[in-house]
């Protein structure tokens, strides 16, 4: 996705910074221009359909793309924007303006709904069941003759008018409908280069991200995949109240499983996570399919229609897989202009780093507006944080955890140590809400987590790192970090898509506090580097920095010096105390017994599930049942003889 | 007991790979023989398990040379090593869980299906069951259904059924209660009877040199230590490498720690410092 | 679709029934290697979305196909067995229609087999189970992705062949007939022969009362709209198995 950031005073060529700001204007200027043009009605005609498409399209990509969500089911909610408008006029005589507003209503509310249960699939069941959804569909407009015309349809709709003046020609159209592909884009692309767009790709994997670890850092990940295809709902919705208007005439097989198969076309065509990709697949695949109308009857005689389905269908398949990427991608490498990929807000550019650097990280202002606790939040009065009571988690058969008690106290660093399988990791899973104990009740602050989510979880204070890492791969270092300072940022959908100063503002804060983060764990200097040039160390610390944006009451480390050299563990050690400094509560998987020895107040041993032993570090250490754990029963001499 | 390393069932020199920005094997070197045990130590991420998942072909290795039976076998699939001789039981056991114990078994000599060994595959069959006849009496069912240590036997079996020169155990002991993990670890001496060679990763070091001939020690990708099992139960190292300096501890409170019968035969201990870094 | 449509064309022609039949079912099959070595071996550790989109585009290019070669007509096959229908006090029964019967209980049975008591059968099977355990016995999952797809295309020209004397067939029968198989095999449950085909019965059942009793133009209406239901509330499908949500 190209980025309208020109304000990259890293590098000193101008050329690529040209190049980029020529292809961008470049297509908004001939669009513009285009009706001016003598004998361009044909070409208009077009244009309006593609551009119709293009806003469904739209609508497709961000939910394939960014939300990892495929839909075979946006011929409905086309569909119920179309029929909004005909239904309303034929049957009401409402104006088609009224319509496009209750289609949009309609749609939005249909896709809440249907959304809560139907994105709990993934992948091929989602597809199926879309497709359905589709069928469906079809069938109850053809079977409600009363309302909706059956199968004949509905018709003639009038053109839209403002006031007395009725959009009759089609250059009206042509400028109406894309007008509204402008404000669709804008919208959009505002909403992916902002706080949303990284939340979208911080639990989507193949863009990189992963959704436990999204969870973790208190993103309401099922929240967000609705959004998503709401907003593709409505995008669908608006594009067929549009075409209602235009067509004049509407029946059910415009908006059956072929139209939501194009879409899904163009969209791939284009390119997956790609507003632009959407666009071009639309224009692409539109205009393919009239090229081959004029020439196939010129190659072939007789009927060419079954021909152009076969020669649409290869074509198709060939661009996917020569290019899987989508088209876009293939023009970025070939126009050289995929180097400057940042989906950062202008606004936090690295330019802006460097400025922002200088002028010093510390703003009264702005610290005063953003509480360490958000309202409704209350620090613990109590000294304990975290109290485990006879916890226990069965996978079938298997006692992973069995009645296990302990607490954490605040500003406390306790270590959990224990052999391979000993229950550790899923100890951290049920204290942070991954998994349900079985048995057993774990209380936060007061407050038993079984009924909490992770995200919820995570949102009152309890953040986590994991042992294999996790992190964003997709995202530039700083941005990782402001993923997680995602619960302190308010601003809405509506202002954060129209780049309202309201979202302008909260996301320079969040920019700024995650840069506070990451100065803490020493990483400034490399904000806006990829985390996969780092190297382990480094990439560790994004992780706590990323934990820490959260500013919690207790940070749960999970194996945090594996990989790293002695010297490297003492410097995590330190940073484990400056953790402290901050009122943090620290839990700790370790198998490094350096960083144990150093850090500890008190450790906790895990073998089996059960606890064994606990106490101080060097009392721990020196344990025969610790040593019996870890390295065997050392037996008597007779068994040895036997087995030798 | 003299091992033969004239003729080495797998050499490896100087292997490294990583994981994305992780080395997690650096400049290893190792040599086993034909009918020997080898032992792997070391605490969790010194990677044990790495090193067993480059032999087997799971992870590919960046620089140095593996040998098996002499021929290179580094840039090999997994699935051909198999056939080559080399099998590994993971440490997840990656069982088929849906599927019943005895087709578990049967699917461990897949490669072995071809060449009508019919005969031969049910002989087998019967061996295995007559090592472990637990999973007799629980052939029909499906694997999901049985306990952690009758899951771990059966990825053994299911290992030992591809007939395997080199048998690679990641982490045999892993969750069994000691009694079985004992039983297990008796099984290997009977194995070695049989001309296969045993190379295993294990957290429980004692129960581990106990059961073995050699031994080598990792530390954070490297290879630190190596020698006979018996040197290598003195070795005050080994609680280093797990515990961080407790060994003084331990040994001040008396537990002795009692050598292999003739002790000082072939003492081979090198202590190989690793590299600053 | 191609079953029946291979078959019933050369059953016109004047080959005998089962040749024809025969033919049909190779001749799928081998469009399913085929499709299956241009598009999804050398895309098979692409992302799932990709692969969706390859083999149903590949679908409807078949069906492009089938329209020029068959065009509109829909085509039939005699029944196979010599009498046409059976009257049973007041019920008549089409004697095809025991005959899918037997056929669909034949293929389960042999799938059972198959799976449980084959070779290749078991090598599928776990390589769905854990693909890296597969591998570490020798199993090339590449030779098992060949051999799943030819045994789909097997089954589903097998299929054709035998519906069509009840149903007829045409080239756009294909698709609708896909996602109602796979809808099925989701909700009885994947990865487990017993869930498919009780979520395949299941759906006909739903399909075939609710055109009885309802209205027969709501028939797909209401039968994919209760599966959608199932599907949404149990994701992992009525008798279990893997989790039909991930891939």
């Amino acid at each position: 996705m190209k980025n309208t950031d020109l304000s990259r005073v890293q590098r000193t060529e101008r050329s690529p910074k040209l190049r980029r700001l020529t292809c961008i204007l470049s297509l908004p200027l001939c669009l513009v221009v285009l009706p001016l043009f003598p004998n361009v009605d044909y070409l208009l005609s077009l244009m309006i359909f593609i551009g119709l498409y293009g806003i469904a399209a739209l609508g497709l990509s961000l939910l394939m793309g960014y939300a990892g969500q495929i839909s075979l089911g946006q011929g409905v909610f086309y569909g119920i924007g179309a029929y909004s408008v005909g239904v309303l006029w034929t049957h009401f005589g409402i104006s088609p303006w009224f319509g496009i507003i209750c289609g949009v209503i309609l749609n939005s509310s249909i896709a809440y709904g249907l959304g809560k249960p139907i994105l709990r699939l993934q992948g091929h069941s989602l597809a199926v069941a879309t497709f359905a959804l589709n069928i469906i569909f079809v069938v109850l407009l053809r079977e409600t003759p009363k309302l909706t015309g059956g199968p004949s349809g509905l018709g003639p709709i009038p053109h839209l008018s403002v006031g007395s003046f009725v959009l009759t020609s089609d250059v009206h159209y042509y400028y109406l409908v894309w007008i509204t592909v402008a404000i669709f884009f804008i919208f959009y692309r505002n909403l992916v280069s902002s706080k949303f767009g990284r939340a979208l790709r911080s639990f989507h994997s193949f863009s990189g991200g992963n959704e436990i670890a999204s969870a973790t850092l208190a993103i309401d990940v099922a929240k967000y995949k609705s959004y998503v295809f709401i907003l593709s709902a409505i995008s669908a919705g608006v594009a067929g109240s549009l075409c209602a208007t235009y067509v004049a005439y509407i029946s059910p097989s415009l908006f059956d499983f072929w139209f939501s198969l194009l879409l899904l076309i163009m969209v791939m065509t284009g390119g997956i996570g790609s507003l632009w990709g959407a666009l071009l697949g639309a224009g692409i695949i539109l205009a393919l399919r009239e090229v081959l109308t004029e020439l196939l009857p010129i190659v072939i005689s007789g009927p060419a229609a079954p021909y152009e389905v076969v020669a649409f269908g290869v074509i198709f398949l060939a661009i996917l897989m020569l290019m899987p990427g989508g088209v876009v991608k293939m023009l970025m490498r070939f126009f050289k202009l995929g180097s400057h990929i940042r989906r950062n807000d202008p606004s936090t550019s690295p330019g802006s780093l460097h400025s922002l650097w200088q002028a010093g990280l510390d703003n009264p202002v702005e610290d005063a507006l953003t509480k360490k606790f958000l309202p409704g939040q209350q620090e613990s009065v109590s000294p304990i944080a975290l109290i485990a009571s006879k916890v226990s988690k069965n996978f079938g058969g298997l006692m992973a955890v069995c009645s296990l008690s302990m607490e954490i106290r605040k500003g406390e660093i306790v270590a959990i140590i224990g052999p391979n399988g000993a229950g550790k990791t899923t100890l951290f899973n049920l204290i942070n809400g991954v998994l349900k104990p079985s048995s057993g009740e774990i209380n936060y602050k007061g407050q038993s987590t079984t009924p909490l989510s992770c995200h919820e979880i995570a949102f009152r204070g309890l953040a986590r790192t994991f042992q294999d890492l996790r992190i964003f791969t997709n995202m530039s270092v700083i941005e990782n970090v402001m993923v997680g300072c995602h619960k302190w940022d308010k601003a809405s959908l509506f202002a954060v898509g129209f780049r309202l100063p309201s979202a302008r503002d909260e996301e320079r804060i969040v920019f700024r506090k995650s840069l506070k983060k990451l100065a803490f764990v020493g990483l400034e200097s490399v904000a806006d580097k990829m985390p996969s040039s780092l190297p382990l160390k480094s990439q560790k610390l994004l992780l706590i920095a990323r934990a820490l944006a959260l500013e919690p009451e207790i940070l749960l480390l999970d194996e945090p010096a594996s990989g790293l050299s002695p010297t490297e563990v003492n410097e995590l050690a330190d940073m484990i105390f400056n953790i402290r400094q901050l009122g943090t509560a620290i839990l700790l998987i370790e198998h490094r017994m350096e960083l144990v020895m150093k850090c500890a107040d008190r450790v906790i041993v895990l073998n089996f599930g059960e606890k064994i032993v606990e106490g101080q570090p060097e009392d721990i250490r020196r344990d025969a049942r610790v040593i019996e754990a870890y390295l065997g029963r050392q037996t008597d001499v007779s068994e040895n003889q036997e087995t030798s | 007991m003299q091992d033969n390393l004239d003729m080495p069932i797998l050499e490896m020199r100087d292997c490294s790979a990583s994981y994305g920005n992780i080395r997690a094997l650096e400049n290893a070197s190792l040599l086993i023989g034909s009918h020997e045990v080898v032992t792997l130590l070391g605490a969790n991420g010194a990677g044990k398990s790495t090193l067993l998942n480059c032999i087997s072909g799971l992870i590919p290795v960046t620089t140095g040379v593996m040998l098996f039976q002499g021929k290179p076998v580094l840039g090999i699939r997994p699935e051909e090593r198999v056939r080559l001789g080399i099998s590994l039981v993971p440490e997840e056991k990656n069982l088929f869980l849906s599927m019943t114990v005895e087709n578990n078994i049967l699917l461990g000599a897949y490669h072995r299906r071809m060449k009508g060994n019919a005969g031969i595959l049910e002989q087998d069959r019967q061996e295995m069951f007559e090592l472990f006849p637990i999973l007799m009496q629980r052939r029909n069912m499906p694997a999901c259904k049985l306990s952690g240590g009758e899951q771990q036997m059966l990825a053994i079996v299911r290992g030992l059924m591809a007939s395997p020169t080199l048998l690679l155990l990641d982490e045999p002991s892993l969750g069994l209660a000691p009694l079985v993990a004992d039983h297990v670890m008796a099984i290997l001496q009977k194995l070695k009877a049989r001309q296969i060679s045993i190379l295993l990763a294990e957290q429980n070091s004692w129960l581990a040199l106990r059961n073995s001939d050699r031994g080598y020690v990792m530390e954070t990708g490297r290879i630190v230590l190596e020698g006979n099992a018996s040197t290598l139960m003195n070795n005050e190292r080994i609680l280093d490498a797990y515990l961080g300096g407790a060994s003084k501890a331990v040994s001040g409170q008396g537990h002795v720690v009692v050598p292999l019968s003739e002790g000082s035969n072939g003492d081979k201990v090198r202590n190989l410092k690793p590299s600053p870094r | 679709m191609l079953g029946g449509m291979i078959a019933a064309s050369l059953a016109g022609v004047g080959l005998p029934l089962p040749l024809s039949a025969l033919i049909a079912v190779s001749a799928t099959s081998i469009v399913g290697a085929m499709v299956w070595l241009v598009f999804v071996y050398p895309r098979s550790h692409e992302s799932p979305i990709l692969l969706i989109m390859l083999t149903l585009g590949a679908s409807v290019v078949i069906r492009g196909l089938a329209f020029i070669l068959w065009g509109w007509d829909s085509k039939s096959l005699p029944s196979f067995l010599p009498a046409e229908a059976i009257s049973i006090s007041r019920i008549t029964i089409f004697s095809q229609s025991i005959l899918v019967f037997v056929a669909a209980v034949t293929t389960v049975v042999g799938l059972f087999v198959f799976f449980g008591y084959t070779m290749l059968g078991r090598a599928m099977q776990a390589c769905a189970d854990d693909h890296k355990g597969a591998s570490l016995i020798g199993i090339r999952f590449e030779s098992m992705g060949l051999s799943a797809f030819i045994l789909t295309s097997a089954l589903g020209g097998l299929a054709g062949v035998v519906i069509t004397p009840l149903t007829t067939t045409a080239y756009d029968i294909g698709i609708p007939l896909a996602i109602k198989g796979f809808l099925s095999a989701l909700v009885g449950g994947l990865n487990k022969t017993e869930g498919v085909i009780l979520g395949g019965f299941t759906l006909g059942l739903l399909e075939a009362l609710s055109a009885g009793f309802i209205s027969s133009g709501l028939r797909d209406a209401i039968a994919l709209g209760i599966f959608v239901l199932l599907l949404v509330s149990r994701p992992q499908g009525l008798i279990g198995g893997i989790e039909a949500g991930r891939i």
